[in-house]
């Protein structure tokens, strides 16, 4: 079901029915009796210089899918492949050539860098274990610290001298420094204040045409990926439920889910605003332990009929490179509802 | 702060024992001088009266703290039995933080069956009582003349070998706290950042993780100098430490242990001594990590 890259371009990461299962050990057995996938057959592709957005609610399997793709956490089940080598399972040593050029932005700024080191040193060991000679070190720290904006003279700080929207730039500047072609943004602006989120996401904008980096950007929050990516996936408690261009997504949304995110995200234009869907969902996802049958969104979902509680939808082209997973997308008119409003899971 | 300066200089003393020794004592550890007699308040005494009693502190220059029922000098003993206890303090507390460390490290970073396997034989050394078994290792190797691993001759008497017991007994003291806190380091985002890097674990552990184990291990230095120093004077006083003649705060308390009613000095010259000892060490080593601790910079203008 992976969607075909456009003439020309090569995928440069490509993941196949990824799949990520935790084990749940419940009781005083050691026995994991039952599991939590929170990547569930999960298939995208990224070509060179692209950027695709993933996003759902807190929970859904983001950071997750994220932590496969940089190869943090090793998939249960499912194929990746980057540049066509199959890193799935690679070991950590025949990893390394491929480490340096898939790198990761963290969410927590604080968390993400070692209190002990000084920015000088958090940023020389990518350089070094990409080769880069001793006397060489400190001009190429010095010009990183530049590019991620930040003042070159500080390169004796430790990271708790910073602030949060500077530390998340030496998160940056680290995953720079190791030369990457790909980078994974996992929520890279949502531990910071709502004042500096756009500086940080423009720096990451222009680090992308400066470098011709490819992103795959993860987010809560449609309004952050929404001019940063060519297409966006919307992913719900493991599996990707809607997939299409960026644009695309936001015009024609086709999927419920994916509607009532769109409505959840303030519009400041009045026009725009007025006529949007006012589909609101309620409730919460349900317990990724004890799945619905059907559809997965069937007991939140204002469209739900009897076929949505049978059968799992799978992900379906409806033209445009344009995925959905549902029985009743919001191309086609309102499914006769049947008496009484969708049973709860 | 005066505190701390009281205690640094307590300490300072300590340490510079056996460098300084030589100049205040003029006579050796081991000198006895059962038969002489000495001179107080324009009274000539013996040393060591016909009944076995020696002589109590005279705050003189010779017998500044009396003599024990050998005629030797209590205040030289003291010196050269401090040196003895620091010695083996901070040779056991070495042994104990490399070993303590190195382990916790490895079982918590590596977890699973490495993990298993170490701590399961950390435990093992905890289940028994820390003298019981420093006892047991430090009596059999004192019995049996000592022991050689390859190049390495230890004689039985040698004062390496209540330090080797003594570091060997409290690493699982250190390596349990380490492997904890190992393990919640190595599921950090910038432990995660590392490997992104690709950083290879020897490097993760050694550039990532150790030093945000520093004032982990800062706390423990000072707790372990102490501890190996009071463990030592109980392994000396039961007997399996420090071998006589040699002199510790150990054997000297021992030693007075038979004449505590008539010369208590004996006893509490050595006692006063390890006490001011070990906290003077207690009470520095928490400056120092107050001092290194980059995160509380802050308190320095204070």
């Amino acid at each position: 079901m992976s969607v075909d890259a456009p003439p020309g371009t090569a995928p440069l990461l490509e993941a196949r029915n990824l799949e990520l299962r935790y084990p749940v050990r419940t009781g005083s057995i050691r026995q994991p009796t039952r599991h939590v996938r929170a990547v569930d057959d999960v298939s995208l592709e990224l070509g060179p210089g692209e950027t695709l957005g993933i996003v759902g609610e807190s929970g859904c399997g983001k950071s997750s899918l994220a932590r496969c793709l940089v190869r943090l956490a090793t998939p249960t089940a499912g194929t990746l492949l980057y540049r066509g080598t199959d890193i799935t399972r690679a070991n950590q040593r025949s990893l390394r050539p491929v480490r340096r050029e898939i790198q990761m932005v963290f969410q927590d700024p604080e968390a993400s860098l070692n209190g002990r080191k000084r920015v000088g040193q958090i940023l020389a060991t990518g350089l070094r274990l990409r080769g880069v000679p001793g006397n060489r070190m400190k001009a190429e720290i010095r010009e990183l610290l530049r590019l991620v904006g930040l003042n070159p003279e500080h390169v004796d700080h430790f990271p708790h001298e910073f602030s949060g929207g500077q530390r998340q730039r030496i998160g940056i500047a680290r995953a720079l420094s190791a030369d990457p072609r790909l980078v994974v943004l996992d929520e890279p602006v949502s531990a910071l204040d709502v004042s500096i989120r756009a500086q940080v996401v423009n720096l990451l904008y222009d680090l992308r045409e400066e470098r011709g980096l490819s992103y795959v950007f993860v987010a809560h929050d449609l309004a952050v990926v929404r001019h940063a990516s060519d297409r966006i996936a919307v992913m719900y408690l493991g599996r990707i439920v809607e997939q299409s261009p960026a644009d695309d997504l936001y015009d024609h949304p086709l999927h419920p889910y994916t509607a009532a995110l769109l409505a959840a995200v303030p519009v400041p234009d009045r026009v725009a605003a007025r006529g949007r869907s006012k589909t609101v969902i309620r409730g919460e996802p349900a317990n990724a332990l004890e799945l619905p049958s059907g559809c997965r969104f069937r007991p939140r979902c204002p469209r739900a009929t009897d076929v949505c509680a049978t059968v799992d939808p799978q992900l379906v082209d409806h033209g445009g490179r344009h995925l959905v997973a549902c029985h009743h997308p919001l191309d086609t008119p309102a499914p006769a509802r049947e008496a009484g409003s969708p049973s709860p899971a | 702060m005066a505190f701390g300066g009281l205690f640094l200089l307590v300490l300072l003393l300590c340490l510079l024992a056996p460098v300084y020794s030589r100049y205040v004592a003029h006579i050796g550890p081991n000198t006895n001088d059962i038969t002489g007699t000495v001179r107080v308040g324009g009274r000539v005494e013996d040393v060591v009266s016909p009944i076995g009693i020696p002589i109590g502190p005279t705050w003189h220059t010779r017998f500044l703290l009396g003599a024990d029922q050998n005629g030797r000098t209590v205040a030289v003993r003291l010196l050269y039995g401090g040196r003895t206890s620091l010695e083996i303090g901070f040779i056991a507390a070495a042994i104990t933080i490399v070993l303590g460390v190195a382990f916790g490290l490895v079982a918590g970073y590596y977890r699973g069956a490495v993990d298993s396997v170490l701590t399961r034989f950390m435990d093992l050394i905890w289940a028994y009582p820390a003298v019981l078994l420093g006892v047991a290792i430090g009596t059999s190797i004192a019995v049996g003349g000592g022991i050689g691993i390859g190049p390495f001759q230890l004689r039985g008497n040698s004062i390496l070998v209540p330090a080797l017991v003594i570091g060997l007994v409290y690493v699982p003291y250190v390596a349990k706290p380490i492997r904890g806190q190992v393990l919640s380091l190595r599921e950090q985002e910038f432990v995660q950042a590392a490997r992104c890097l690709g950083c290879g674990s020897l490097r993760i552990m050694l550039s990532e993780i150790l030093p945000n184990l520093t004032s982990t291990i800062l706390v423990f230095v000072p707790l372990m100098v102490a501890g190996a120093i009071l463990l030592e004077a109980s392994l000396s006083f039961l007997g399996a430490g420090v071998q006589p003649p040699n002199a510790s705060w150990g054997t000297m308390i021992q030693g007075g242990l038979p004449l505590l009613t008539t010369s208590p000095q004996l006893v509490l010259a050595p006692g006063i001594a390890l006490v001011l000892a070990v906290l003077g060490i207690n009470v520095f080593g928490e400056g120092v990590r107050d001092a290194l601790d980059p995160r509380s910079q802050i308190r320095v203008g204070r």
